[in-house]
């Protein structure tokens, strides 16, 4: 009976987003209040009802109801509490219903939270929210329906895939969704803005908490994904430009754009029309991300063939809402007024500049992902463009922009001055250059790792000496200077933060791939294997039996200077339901460097393949996903409004005469 | 006294299902109701509602004028940047002004009712239209712990045959489960899956009398009621383990009047009667076996010229006149002819009569078995896919 409810309420949700989706449109159009306001109880009641649907498909998979087929081909009765659950968005029918459920979440939100808005933008941005919400209903209900029933039920399920039997899967596909689909809010508010044909920097303020959000989620998950795939595949890597990775990157490269292009039409009311577009780009690429991934096209044109039903609805909801969303952009934009002027030595044209190497940044992504695709499509044989391409020239890209990054900040509003901006970087410039020194000279390291360690510091000293120049730290008594900082804005710490983040993203990455160590052999009970400064004994083989599985557990040892700093156990599982086997990473965190174990198969001899890798300042990778969501956070607790207050012209002169010393009007 | 509570059960059962019904669409009335309620109350309040336009611009403005004043005060911006900023707000909220000149209205009361009307009409049409494509509301949740605790008699006996066949295939070594199984596919009928049930129960748990006798009656059904080589070899060793037990000497005493050994199968009857009290029902069961053995035995050595043992069928087994295997056939023709059967009986007595070599009689069955069958496709398909496998003559 639960389960049949939940089947209903799904249904029940989509005939209120067909609701949603006119009646407040033709309210505003004629001004009606009550029709407009109509759009508020159908975000709330989608909400509840999706709600009751996803949780009584959560209650079936935890149950092991297996009249369900979607818990007959995802679940088994054996398989832990949290993998149960976690199971649920482990498979498309289930994702596809943790996508809409967080899609109600965010209308509803925007429902709830939106008093402020006005009457007419509040109801077209809930009406474009629903039309996004209905095709999603109706691709569900239609093509990927987890309520679906079989009978007789069988007597037990065909478990979930081993390698999502992890606390990983619990905690990725949701961040990630709640990024992608947080874009639907800005995309939502744009669309609105094209069609009532009024746009102003007020827009913007009402649009940042919803894009921060989006950006915030999408990075913990990108990271999470990243952490995931690192100790969950055994290979080592953390980033392998594969198309499911670039598919939740080039949102986030979009996003990125996004959020940077808002504050300049937030403050100065300017880039209004760019920032619709990008607005409209980070969800278009969100639901190209979340479909590509979703209907497997991404392995092989061909497996559209295969369920064409789904691959066909796919498609139509792209061209829809893609096609739909850039047509109304090209036809309304130039109705759009233009925005406040601005030198292009100045913060907005830092900005701009920001924009245009991350927008150009995506597409190189966007075009390595595709190409192969278009050139099967095309030719019928298949290519694949790999790593060498993407780290080329996303590389020289993105490298570019790091080294503008500590610099836009210090430049001021309306028109700036760079001389003066980067004299005042020149402590983190001196930073980076020791590094660099010092990485490269004593170490001997190569040139190019060495100039990638120095960009990282750079980026990280740059936003320390900005906090440092603000508060003008050593020009102001310590007391002054600490309430100078206790009354910055959080969003300025918060953007500090986020590029300090940067930095350290940037550090790990380089460090992990220029300075990596490997070691791949064959041990047996006994055998010693040296890695960096550290000794490994494999001291012997545990056999052991786990819930749904049983394993191989190789105790290693861990020595450095003959002593035993930690030990390892690195496993080989076998499950019985889809008789699959997975291998389980040991990993010791040192520092910041870690130790990675992975088992491979068995040798005959009684001796077991086991790969090992030294991996310095690797988890700076993630941790600076974590510090750059920090920031993220803490802009958008930052309730205040806020005005980007231009330099008048005069006093800008003099402050080139070097009479005062300039401050960066936040 | 079992039968009736079976049946009282099924009564409450089924009540319990109409319980069931009703309550899930009580439950969809209130969930259809509740929605379309909570959509319509800004028309049910139209009165109430404030139709100004709601928090616009010039809320943000205004704080952003507020905001410069306050960022002065911490000494964040200058005097003059400061008017500078307050310029160009003012000049946004002037701006904002003149393009905000339309009102919301309270709309008409005519249209209100006719958009409440179409979304009670349609909402609900679309719901359950859309659900009764989709959905099976017939369908109660079946949650797998209270699948297994719930009374065997609640049980489909598919459910609890196709848990014991997937436990057993998962766990090849479970003596238990073979135990348990042997009987139970041997009563279904499914004699060969209860031959390898025995015989790995004897694999597991060792020879005993149980499971020998067990896997003899097996192989006996699997042969059509003949009690093969193999068959007898494991009822000797059941009678060897224990003596006591009738069941394996009586298809001894089976085995040679099949052997067409007719005496010695009189004795072997006789030996078997004489270890029980008289009155157990098995004990019955042998005096009529013993009686048509010696009523066989006394036409033969009436009869001049001795006959050939088995020479009842021209290719079948060695059965003379009318011995247990041919009335067993007998029975199960007259009860498919009455009272009808499963597919899967009526190939038994198609093969019955083939492997006795009385092809005209397998035909003539199988046509009746076809007639049976002409309105049940699926049965008939089954039918054919049995006898199918058979040497059956054009």
């Amino acid at each position: 009976m639960i389960v049949e409810i939940g089947h209903y309420a799904l249904v029940l949700a989509f005939a209120l987003a067909l609701v949603q989706s006119v009646v407040p449109i033709w309210g505003s159009k004629t001004r009606d209040a009550s029709l407009m306001a109509m759009a508020v109880p159908g975000a709330l009641g989608q909400f509840l009802f999706v709600a009751i649907a996803a949780a009584s498909l959560i209650y079936a998979h935890v149950q092991s109801d297996f009249s369900v087929v979607n818990v007959v081909e995802n679940s088994h009765s054996l398989k832990p509490l949290l993998y149960k659950i976690t199971g649920v968005w482990g498979n498309h029918e289930g994702s596809m219903l943790l996508w809409v459920f967080i899609l109600a979440l965010f209308g509803a939100l925007v429902a709830l939270f939106g008093r402020n808005l006005p009457r007419t933008l509040k109801a077209n941005v809930l009406a474009v929210q629903a039309w996004i919400a209905s095709a999603f209903y109706l691709f569900i209900l239609m093509t990927s329906n987890p309520f679906q029933r079989v009978w007789p039920a069988p007597m037990e399920g065909n478990d979930l895939n081993p390698v999502l039997q992890d606390i990983g899967l619990a905690i990725h596909p949701p961040l990630l969704y709640l990024g992608y689909v947080g874009f639907s809010i800005s995309f939502s508010f744009a669309i609105a803005a094209l069609i009532e044909g009024r746009i102003d920097a007020a827009w913007a303020r009402w649009v940042r908490p919803w894009s921060l959000a989006a950006w915030i989620f999408l990075t913990l998950g990108i990271a999470m994904g990243s952490y995931w795939a690192y100790y969950e595949l055994g290979w080592g890597g953390w980033w392998f430009w594969d198309p499911v990775e670039n598919a939740s990157f080039m949102p986030w490269l979009a996003g990125t754009a996004l959020l940077h292009s808002a504050i300049v039409m937030e403050k100065r009311d300017a880039l209004k029309v760019w920032t619709i577009l990008l607005a409209i780009l980070a969800f278009s690429l969100s639901l190209l991300g979340t479909f590509l991934v979703r209907s497997g096209v991404l392995t092989s044109v061909h497996a559209f063939a295969t369920d064409p039903a789904r691959g066909v609805f796919i498609l139509a909801i792209l061209v829809i809402f893609i096609g739909g969303s850039l047509s109304l952009f090209a036809w309304r934009a130039a109705g759009l007024t233009a925005g406040g002027l601005f030198a292009p030595i100045s913060r907005e044209g830092a900005l701009v500049f920001n924009n245009l190497f991350l927008t150009v940044s995506c597409a190189v992504v966007l075009v390595g992902t595709l190409y192969p695709l278009l050139f099967e499509v095309v030719t019928g044989s298949k290519i694949t463009v790999g790593p060498p391409f993407f780290n080329l020239v996303f590389g020289i890209f993105i490298s570019v922009l790091l080294v503008a990054v500590p610099l836009g900040p210090m430049l001021a509003w309306k028109r700036g001055d760079l001389i003066g901006a980067t004299q005042r970087l020149w402590g983190a410039a001196a930073i980076a250059i020791v590094t660099l020194l010092l990485v490269w000279w004593p170490m001997a390291a190569a040139i190019l790792p060495s100039l990638g360690v120095g960009v990282a510091v750079w980026v990280m000293a740059g936003s320390v000496v900005e906090v440092a120049h603000r508060v003008k730290l050593f020009s102001l008594p310590l007391a002054t200077s600490l309430r100078r900082a206790l009354g910055m804005p959080r969003s300025s710490w918060g953007m500090a933060i986020a590029h300090f983040g940067l930095g350290m993203t940037v550090l790990g990455v380089v460090a992990e791939s220029s300075w990596n160590q490997e070691r791949i052999l064959v041990m047996k009970p006994g055998d010693s294997v040296q890695i960096a400064q550290y000794d490994l004994r494999l001291d012997g083989i545990l056999h052991r039996n786990g819930p749904n599985y049983t394993e191989n557990a190789s105790h290693f040892s861990v020595l450095q200077g003959g002593v035993v700093v930690t030990s390892m156990e690195p496993t080989r599982r076998q499950y019985q339901a889809r008789r699959m086997g997975t291998s389980e990473t040991a990993i010791s965190t040192f520092w910041f460097s870690q130790l990675y174990l992975a088992l491979g198969e068995a040798d005959p001899s009684g001796g077991s393949a086991v790969r090992i890798y030294w991996k310095p300042l690797v988890t700076l990778i993630w941790l600076g996903a974590i510090v750059m969501a920090l920031g993220g956070l803490m802009s958008l607790a930052d309730r205040r409004l806020r005005i980007g207050a231009p330099v008048p012209a005069a006093k800008s002169d003099a402050r080139r005469r070097g009479q005062l010393t300039p401050v960066a009007a936040e | 006294m079992a039968g009736k509570w079976r049946g009282t059960f099924k009564r409450v059962h089924r009540c319990w299902r109409i319980a069931d019904m009703m309550a899930l669409w009580i439950a969809f009335l209130v969930m259809t109701v509740l929605a379309a309620s909570i959509v319509l109350i800004p028309i049910w309040r139209r009165r109430q509602l404030d139709t100004g336009l709601g928090g616009g611009d010039i809320a943000v403005y205004a704080d952003q004028l507020k905001e410069v004043d306050r960022d002065v005060k911490l000494g964040l911006i200058g005097p003059s940047e400061a008017e500078a900023a307050k310029t160009e707000i003012s000049r946004r909220i002037l701006r904002a002004d003149e393009s905000s000149g339309a009102v919301t209205v309270n709309g008409s009361k005519r249209a209100h009712l006719l958009v409440g009307a179409i979304i009670l009409l349609a909402m609900p049409a679309i719901t359950i239209g859309i659900y009764l494509d989709l959905g099976s509301p017939s369908m109660t949740d079946q949650p797998l712990a209270a699948r297994k605790t719930t009374a065997l008699e609640q049980q489909s006996p598919e459910d609890l045959i196709a848990r014991l066949d997937e436990r057993l295939a998962t766990n090849p070594d479970d003596l238990k489960g073979w135990d348990v199984a042997g009987p139970i596919y041997a009563r279904m009928g499914r004699y060969a899956d209860a031959v390898t049930a025995f015989q790995n129960a004897i694999r597991l748990g060792g020879s005993d009398a149980r499971r020998e006798a067990g896997l003899g009656e097996a192989l006996t059904a699997n042969a059509q009621g003949v009690v093969t080589s193999e068959a007898r070899a494991a009822f000797e060793r059941a009678s060897a383990l224990e003596p006591n037990l009738p069941l394996p000497k009586m298809y001894l005493a089976l085995a040679l009047s099949q052997d067409g050994r007719l005496a010695d199968s009189v004795a072997a009857w006789k030996a078997v009667i004489a270890t029980g009290r008289g009155y157990e029902p098995w004990v019955k069961a042998a005096r009529k076996e013993l009686e048509t053995v010696e009523a066989e035995l006394a036409k033969e050595t009436g009869s001049q010229i001795q006959p050939v043992p088995g020479s009842g069928g021209a290719s079948g087994p060695a059965v003379t006149g009318p011995s247990m295997i041919q009335s067993m056939v007998q029975r199960l023709r007259e009860r498919l002819d009455t009272e009808g059967g499963t597919p899967e009986e009526w190939a038994r007595l198609i093969k019955s009569y083939l492997v006795l070599g009385r092809t005209g009689e397998a035909k003539v069955t199988y046509e009746k078995a076809r007639a049976a069958f002409e309105t049940n496709q699926a049965a008939s398909a089954e039918l054919m896919l049995l006898v199918g496998g058979l040497d059956m003559p054009q």
